[in-house]
């Protein structure tokens, strides 16, 4: 039995319709996070779980029991907003006694927890700050420590990172997974970054326009993206038009020659596709090398520290990105003419729609 | 050019172009403030303290716990039904329209008082006031159940025209900045309505409450064309003993009308006195 | 607190206070038109329109309200134009200084200033005397608001981008700095309109008749004119007001005046 399940949820707003229908359950001490760009639902999704919303159709049901009618006070989540929630007038032990006070718990109990979680986000020290003394990152900390001093069935998190520093950004992102893995709590996180999501999660759910465009593991969503929202959406790639050659030995037309691609078995022969390809799968080397698919000159090179990106004009029109090892980019100059060519496993290889 | 400003020239500039101001202020603010002082303090025969001893007698006495008592009604009057306007104006699902009037027409009643606004409510409960009338030929007679608008009650009732408005447009921006996400953390974390504004919700806004209960105060304070137009000395008010000083219409000497007026000053430096020191005791957290 | 009113229709609650601040004004408006007995009619309008003593007042007060103003802001631009660009350490003082019209009540401070100014008679025995005090009333208003103004403008580049055009102070300040406060000036002026023009204590104590100082004078002769002339109190209030507001479109620099 999943612990949390989200039936036909349905959400209108002045007779738009944000949600339709979305259906999504997660197991027992899972990391599932929300993927999509704003406007796609994904925290509207989030405030019908926690009970700030009410949905206008469908259920929510946490172990068993259907808590859609079930005010947000009585749900026992724990949540972490994007900024500046913690109460300003408490310091940050207060701030993480908050929900053990309002369960009358002793204050023994709660100073006890209290220390205990704010040792967990690596805050004891702090414990007397008040939320203005604390930078940025250290207020989540806090404020994710509150969410956790109850003990939640479920652990919220809405863009909690998204207000932070880069770096902080990073450092703190991987501290969630470790406190998440350590306590075991199972957790629903909303974002619309790409790398967050990929980088932290059991399971992405990505959204488009209040529907499900596709959920499965980071591996899946980077790797086999359902259709083209979801692929430009993750990550980075050429987006190129074509159509089948030939569906059985997996071959596409792009402008008139015909490349492998693996992917396009299965398809039907003369279909109209994109063909996706990621900077990291496609190969450059001298013209007439003897792998080289197509030919194209280097229109432009950015440098990205470790890696080099290489934008190609192809012959024929359009243009693709590469990115190789800077060390080995050296060799690649701008004006140059270069042969590409990919590995037939490479390109995702989705029908137009 | 600039760095023959930022060097020599600096204090000098400063001098130019800050002076003026600080010298009317001195001039027009600090030193009619000094000279009541001396004139409180001066007798025929150098310093005495008869007039500001004289503070201390019936009358005097009147008049300061008359305009205190006043004031500190109409603050409190203001606070608690203007804070509620505002609290219910704000919240979500409340109509655009309704916020917009709300506060056009704040701005508008806050800076109406005084005389036209005696005269306002003259003309609506005075013993001949429209609504006095109506209600009277329905068989409610106001004067005759002990109302008077021309009594510290009826004062309360009028200086609440202008005070309710003040406290809308001055608390506004407190209730404003109630983030959504303490409301909601609250809840979240098994608050009740009732724990959220206990805990949460009112000491965030203590100190604007508390800041917006002074600034009430001193303006019922020292109010004066309101009560003059209104009671014409019925209700004994210090603002209007210092007029009938300075108007000559009794025969008190200025001495007494400077230790008068030196006393409404020490009243509002008390009460701001005591404000800084209980801000600073609940703002603790939100200093810096 | 609000928990259980909440729950009393707060409906209720803000169309009760909305009776009571639009009925006064209604019964003020029909006791207007009263004309003895049961006639109703314009008769307090018309003898007022051909009272000269009303336009005499109304304009000595508009008069003083335009001299508040050009006074104020030729004492405060410069200073609080200083004080944002080069000595920002010195605000806190001046931020004080700009509320202590709050501490000295006016009538408190009339005393004050008949007991320390009795001449010469040139100043103190014409209206424009009341000037001055008018100035101090408006302090704290046009102060918050030209200091609210310049904040938002970027006084640093705007300053060295002039000099450097070879600009002095004067061109700087009063061809560069004032046009981009517009906003800031009109609400600062509507403001000082408002409270000029209701101004009593000062006016009253010094024996200047004002406007406000004409509606209490009429006021023991006519009552319903009286009512006729607070109307239109009410109305040029409502006039600045709204100039306000318009001026001032999403700022916060709504306050009051000082006419208590």
């Amino acid at each position: 039995m999943p612990h949390l399940e989200i039936d036909g949820a349905v959400k209108r707003y002045a007779g738009k319709t944000v949600l339709h229908g979305i259906d999504l359950a997660l197991g027992q001490g899972e990391f599932v996070s929300l993927l999509g760009p704003s406007g796609c639902g994904k925290t509207t999704l989030l405030r019908i779980v926690a009970g700030f919303e009410r949905p206008d159709g469908g259920r929510v049901v946490l172990a068993g029991a259907d808590i859609t009618d079930r005010p947000a006070a009585r749900r026992n989540m724990g949540m972490v907003f994007q900024a500046y929630s913690l109460f300003p007038n408490m310091t940050a032990e207060e701030n993480v006694r908050f929900g053990l006070k309002v369960r009358r718990e002793t204050p023994a109990a709660q100073q006890a927890r209290a220390a205990e979680l704010l040792a967990l986000v690596g805050l004891a020290e702090h414990a007397r700050k008040y939320p203005h003394q604390l930078s940025g990152g250290q207020q989540q900390r806090v404020a994710l420590a509150r969410a956790l001093a109850i003990r939640p069935a479920l652990l919220l998190l809405d863009e909690p990172l998204s207000a932070l520093d880069a770096k902080v950004r990073v450092q703190l992102r991987d501290e969630i997974r470790r406190i998440q893995q350590e306590t075991g709590v199972t957790t629903l996180f909303v974002t619309h970054d790409q790398e967050e999501a990929l980088s932290i999660s059991d399971r992405v759910v990505v959204m488009q326009e209040g529907r499900i465009a596709q959920a499965g593991t980071p591996a899946e969503i980077y790797g086999e993206p359902a259709n083209i929202f979801v692929a430009r959406f993750v990550g980075a790639a050429a987006e190129l038009r074509g159509r089948v050659r030939d569906a059985e030995a997996g071959l596409v037309e792009l402008c008139g020659r015909a490349v492998p691609a693996v992917r396009a078995r299965g398809l039907t022969t003369g279909a109209e596709v994109h063909v996706l390809l990621r900077p990291e799968t496609v190969r450059l080397g001298p013209p007439g090398a003897a792998e080289a698919l197509l030919e194209g000159v280097v229109a432009s090179r950015v440098f990205f520290g470790a890696l080099t990106s290489i934008r190609i004009e192809i012959d024929g029109g359009f243009s693709l990105a590469a990115a190789m090892p800077s060390a080995e980019a050296g060799a690649v100059a701008q004006g140059s003419r270069v042969s590409v060519w990919w590995d037939g496993e490479a390109p995702r290889v989705l029908a137009a729609e | 050019m600039r760095f023959r400003f930022k060097t020599g020239e600096g204090g000098g500039l400063t001098l130019a172009f800050v002076g003026p101001l600080v010298v009317y202020v001195i001039a027009f603010l600090v030193l009619p403030t000094l000279m009541l002082l001396a004139e409180a303090f001066s007798g025929k025969r150098g310093l005495t303290l008869k007039y500001v001893a004289a503070l201390g007698q019936g009358q005097t006495v009147v008049a300061f716990r008359n305009s205190i008592v006043l004031s500190a009604l109409a603050a409190l009057v203001g606070v608690i039904a203007g804070g509620i306007a505002a609290y219910l104006v704000l919240r979500p699902g409340m109509k655009r329209g309704v916020r917009s009037l709300v506060t056009s027409f704040s701005a508008v009643a806050a800076n109406f008082a005084g005389v036209p606004l005696a005269f306002a409510f003259i003309a609506t409960l005075g013993s001949l006031g429209i609504i006095t009338v109506w209600l009277k030929s329905a068989g409610v007679d106001l004067y005759g159940m002990g109302f008077s608008l021309y009594s510290l009650p009826g004062l309360v009732l009028v200086y609440a025209y202008f005070q309710i408005p003040l406290m809308i447009i001055v608390f506004t921006p407190a209730l404003e900045a109630l983030r959504r996400e303490w409301r909601e953390a609250a809840e979240n974390l098994g608050a009740s309505a009732f724990d959220y504004w206990r805990h949460v919700g009112l000491p965030i806004l203590l100190p604007s409450l508390l800041s917006a209960f002074i600034l009430l105060f001193g303006n019922a304070f020292s109010a004066y064309a309101t009560p003059y137009a209104l009671t014409s000395g019925i209700v004994a008010l210090v603002p209007v003993e210092i007029s009938n000083v300075l108007s000559g219409n009794v025969m008190i000497s200025q001495q007494t009308g400077a230790a008068l007026a030196l006393g409404m000053i020490v009243v509002m430096v008390a009460v701001m006195g005591l404000y800084a020191l209980a801000a600073r005791r609940i703002g603790r957290w939100g200093r810096r | 607190m609000k928990g259980a009113l909440g729950r009393l229709l707060p409906e209720a609650w803000l169309g009760l206070l909305g009776l009571y601040f639009i009925v006064p004004l209604l019964a003020t408006g029909a006791f207007s038109l009263w004309e003895g007995g049961s006639r109703y009619g314009f008769a307090a309008y018309v003898a007022l329109f051909h009272q000269p003593k009303l336009w005499q007042s109304l304009f000595l007060s508009v008069r003083l309200a335009v001299e508040t103003i050009l006074l104020g802001l030729v004492v405060l631009v410069p200073a609080v134009f200083w004080l944002n660009l080069r000595v920002p350490r010195l605000r806190p003082v001046f931020d004080f200084i700009s509320v202590l019209p709050f501490v000295v009540p006016p009538i408190a401070l009339v005393a004050g200033m008949t007991a320390l100014y009795t001449g010469p008679d040139w100043l103190v025995g014409t209206p424009n005397y009341l000037v001055i005090p008018y100035v101090i009333l408006a302090l704290p208003y046009t102060y918050r608001a030209l200091d609210l103004g310049m904040r938002v403008l970027d006084l640093r580049t705007m300053t060295e981008a002039s000099q450097s055009l070879g600009a002095g102070w004067g061109t700087l300040i009063f061809r560069v700095v004032v046009p981009n406060l517009t906003t800031a000036l009109v609400g600062a002026a509507l403001l000082t309109i408002a409270i000029v023009m209701g101004e009593f204590t000062f006016a009253n104590i010094l024996l200047f008749n004002t406007f406000a100082v004409y509606i209490n004078y009429i006021g023991q002769t006519s009552a319903t004119q009286a009512s006729a002339l607070t109307l239109l109190s009410f109305l040029i209030t409502w006039l600045a007001m709204l100039g306000v507001l318009v001026s001032g479109r999403g700022g916060r620099s709504v306050q009051i005046g000082g006419a208590r």
